[in-house]
């Protein structure tokens, strides 16, 4: 009985104090958390569609032969893909591997965009998608007539 | 007796928690540096991945043209086999090549072609009254949001062969490109030879 008299132990108080804290903690960190999060898919689906851009082109250049990029709508969410004819969709693409919106949540994409890459004329329709994240950041990949694929 | 027990208590001193604060914010600190290390690796990565797709897709656009140089598609030879260069024109970050692109044997405006660099971007030429001397009559190939070209060159090889009394002339090209990204953050260098299948042969 003595022994226990002698210990120090942590109030309730104390513990309060402590898990305050942590809240506190978290409550600034959670926020620039999901912020990270959402530049990150943002970022990534930039990439991806950058990706196909620069496929159809390297593919137009390869073959000199005319080669399509689209992005375009697939059952509510949209889909970057690339083909060699001016009519297909996402499920008929001919790359196996197309971004989707469904690897980047929250990530909004201007669809019903295509552009074709035509060589050797050296030529491309111009278009722009724009590309809006989850925290409002957006981003625009533009190409050019003369080829050219920029992000800004 | 709670006296006796505060007097038995062996805490930590005030030196020893400052040293354990200042090794925590040793540690803390490099980790710190470590992952901004890797944030801005991965950036840069990035920014060079695009700047190599966006040069070797080049390469090969302008590799693919010049190698095309004096096909044509009429039976006498076209008007691409008059000389050993035979219309080829090669001056520093300039060249002016021509093939029968539509393959109807004879040479139309639009197949005097040329590259050259101006101004941190490349141009090509689609006419015969584009010259090496001017950038007038050129349109752009490269844009500066998307690779800021600093430098290109091309060199011209002829070898030449006889067999009796007929000389067959192999023309090879060489091309060097520096550019770096936009942001300047990386840049990066390439460079190809290309054989141009078309040979000159004089008798």
């Amino acid at each position: 009985m003595l022994a226990y008299k002698h210990q120090f132990g942590i109030t309730f108080v104390e513990v309060m104090v402590t898990v305050a804290i942590i809240g506190i903690l978290a409550a600034v960190a959670i926020p620039s958390y999901t912020d990270y999060i959402a530049r990150e898919r943002l970022n990534g689906a930039v990439e991806a569609i950058y990706g196909q851009a620069i496929l159809a082109r390297r593919q137009a250049v390869s073959n000199n032969d005319t080669r399509y990029v689209f992005v375009s709508d697939d059952t509510g969410d949209w889909c970057a893909f690339t083909s060699n004819v001016s009519n297909a969709t996402c499920a008929s693409s001919d790359t196996p591997i197309y971004a989707h919106g469904r690897d980047y949540p929250g990530v909004t994409v201007s669809t019903g965009v295509s552009t074709a890459f035509v060589m050797p004329a050296l030529t491309a329709t111009p278009v722009s998608v724009s590309v809006t994240g989850e925290n409002g950041d957006s981003r625009t990949l533009s190409i050019s007539a003369n080829q050219m694929i920029s992000v800004n | 007796m709670s006296r006796s027990a505060r007097h038995n208590q062996a805490g930590y001193t005030l030196i020893e928690l400052m040293i354990g604060m200042a090794v925590g914010l040793i540690v803390l600190s490099g980790a710190l540096f470590l992952y901004l290390q890797i944030f801005n690796v991965s950036k840069t990565t990035l920014a060079s991945t695009q700047l190599n797709r966006e040069l070797s897709i080049l390469l090969d656009t302008m590799s693919g043209e010049i190698r095309r140089h004096g096909y044509s598609a009429s039976s006498t030879g076209g008007p691409y086999q008059a000389s050993s260069s035979a219309g080829l024109s090669v001056s520093g970050s300039c060249i002016l090549y021509g093939y029968d692109v539509d393959a109807d044997g004879s040479q139309d405006d639009n197949e005097y072609r040329g590259f050259m660099l101006n101004a941190g971007k490349i141009l090509i030429a689609q006419t015969a009254s584009a010259t090496c001397a001017s950038p007038t009559n050129w349109s752009d190939l490269t844009s500066l949001d998307a690779v800021f070209v600093s430098a290109l060159s091309f060199m011209l090889n002829i070898d030449s062969a006889n067999t009796g009394n007929t000389t067959s002339y192999t023309r090879t090209v060489d091309i060097s490109i520096s550019a770096s990204d936009p942001d300047g953050l990386v840049s990066s260098s390439k460079n190809v030879t290309v054989l141009i299948p078309n040979n000159v042969v004089a008798n």
